[in-house]
């Protein structure tokens, strides 16, 4: 892909690449061209020696006992119960393949490795259950809650015409229970 | 049988139906990752057995979901996945597999099924516009219409089981497709990114592959997917964006009221560049049409929007090559790129 266009002249392809440290020490990265560069007076050399000094000065710390899972560029703290050759009797994965790839094998290694896998979710969702849908729940109820939640929102947020279609379409849901009711 | 050539030439949802906030959220969009309970995930199956899985998964969802067609993927050609990425259809993961694939496409492009991606099924529904309740509302029924007839893989206290642990429990990624060139300019956007990382919400870049965002649009999403409800986390995403929006309109007026002229130099000089250049590089246009959609946001150009939102779809490599197979060449690419952009716009 070729470079992306200098934000300032909207001619000149950005070749000049800058990277600065903002009084937060976060890297801002600016992608200008050399011309505009010039103009602005901006100094490669001095930034990246920026850069650089802030890297040496900051480098990446691993926790102890933590094992890097780099896909979620988080460290995970994993207690070690159960050995790392335990294999699921279903898809034959190991823990220490799991790790190695980020991906299980099959539904049943929640079972198989459950201990160790609660604490990657703790870690991961800074929760360790599920507090949504089930599969066994009464569509016509959830669908009946989500409506009442979207048309809350839309009444907040005074989209009086979205809100009318979705008070439409609870009373369309309702009706055929308002219609057993009339009859008994 | 789906022809990708009017696929491809049918606008995208939120080109023809403009929806709330459109001038800085293109689009919403909600996907649920499922898997079945009696079969290993992806990577732990031979191609035998995923193929076996595809053809279970195509006769079942099939059956179901009758509104949506059918397309293989397996031995598609890289310009068709390239354009099913291109249009958000499937993922860059899905089209870059070499593994037996497949996906279900709705016919006006509202919602889709991946097959054998990283999980068994990925629904995925989209709504124009700021509308995350919407897009939530519409993935969760193609799921309940899936759930009468196939038996997913569910844990009573972890919820519905994935391949990766990070999907667990809702599955749920809800996204929001952004635009935010003022944001950008003031510089106030990586301090907006950081505050969104404090909410667990992710931040990537929509076009090339750098979390940057060439023409300034991207993505924000869930990263949590256990311990909240669907409901919870829609409204998470929702007050984040709705505040990012809030943040993008002030920093438009502050841009309008400090920069005026050198804004309008800067729009004009695209709209000159995107209406009478003979070549024009994918990235360079992608930058050229997210200044003009400023301007157009702005009041200070009265291009449709459709229109450039239209573009930012079909000026893409893929959407090119299989308008015409020959620009696969470069050179013949950039020159009907340029055509397109020319004719779309000469309004």
């Amino acid at each position: 892909m070729s470079a992306a266009i200098c934000p300032y002249c909207l001619v000149r392809p950005a070749t000049v690449h800058i990277s600065v440290v903002d009084q937060e020490n976060q890297v801002q990265a600016i992608h200008i061209c050399q011309n505009c560069a010039d103009q602005q007076q901006l100094e490669p050399t001095a930034a990246s020696d920026a850069l650089s000094t802030w890297i040496e000065e900051h480098p990446p710390q691993a926790a102890k006992g933590s094992t890097p899972f780099p896909s979620l560029h988080i460290n995970l703290q994993v207690s070690h119960r159960g050995s790392e050759g335990e294999r699921c009797p279903h898809c034959g994965i190991t823990w220490k393949e799991f790790m190695a790839k980020q991906r299980l094998g099959c539904a049943h290694d929640y079972e198989v490795f459950a201990d160790r896998l609660v604490d990657v979710l703790e870690q991961i969702h800074g929760a360790r259950r599920h507090e949504g849908r089930r599969p066994d729940q009464d569509p016509v109820e959830d669908e009946r809650h989500r409506l009442l939640t979207q048309l809350e929102h839309a009444v907040e947020r005074e989209h009086y015409e979205e809100a009318a279609q979705l008070r439409d379409r609870l009373q369309q849901l309702d009706a055929p229970n308002r219609q057993g009711e009339s009859e008994a | 049988m789906i022809d990708i050539g009017d696929l491809c030439r049918q606008p995208m949802l939120w080109c023809h139906e403009g929806g709330p906030d459109s001038s800085v959220v293109l689009c919403s969009r909600a996907r649920l990752a499922r898997n079945l309970a009696d079969t290993a995930f992806k990577r732990r199956l031979d191609v035998a057995a995923q193929e076996d899985l595809l053809k279970r998964l195509e006769t079942t969802l099939g059956l179901i979901f009758t509104d949506h067609q059918l397309m293989h993927l397996t031995a598609a050609s890289g310009s068709l996945r390239e354009a099913l990425v291109e249009r958000h259809i499937i993922s860059l993961e899905l089209a870059r597999s070499e593994d037996p694939s497949a996906v279900f496409i709705e016919g006006h492009q509202r919602s889709a099924l991946m097959l054998n991606e990283e999980d068994h099924v990925r629904l995925q529904a989209f709504t124009p516009g700021c509308n995350l309740p919407g897009a939530l509302a519409a993935v969760v029924a193609l799921d309940q219409r899936s759930e009468q007839h196939v038996a997913w893989a569910f844990d009573d206290s972890l919820g519905y089981l994935t391949a990766c642990p990070s999907n667990a429990g809702t599955a749920l990624r809800l996204s929001a497709l952004v635009h935010l060139p003022a944001l950008a300019e003031s510089g106030e956007l990586k301090r907006a990114a950081r505050g969104l990382g404090q909410l667990h919400l992710a931040v990537r870049g929509l076009f090339g592959e750098s979390s940057t965002g060439i023409g300034h649009f991207y993505q924000v999403s869930n990263q949590r997917t256990l311990g909240q409800s669907e409901d919870a986390i829609c409204t998470r995403v929702e007050e984040a964006v709705q505040a990012l929006v809030g943040y993008e309109q002030e920093a438009r007026k502050a841009l309008l009221e400090h920069r005026r002229i050198r804004l309008e130099d800067r729009i004009q000089r695209a709209l000159a560049t995107l209406t009478h250049a003979r070549l024009l590089t994918e990235s360079e246009t992608i930058e050229l049409l997210s200044t003009l959609r400023l301007g157009i946001a702005l009041e200070l150009v009265d291009t449709p929007l459709a229109a450039v939102d239209r573009l930012l779809v079909r000026a893409q490599n893929g959407h090119l090559r299989i308008d015409d197979p020959r620009a696969v060449d470069q050179d013949y690419r950039h020159a009907l790129r340029a055509d397109l952009v020319r004719s779309t716009l000469d309004l």
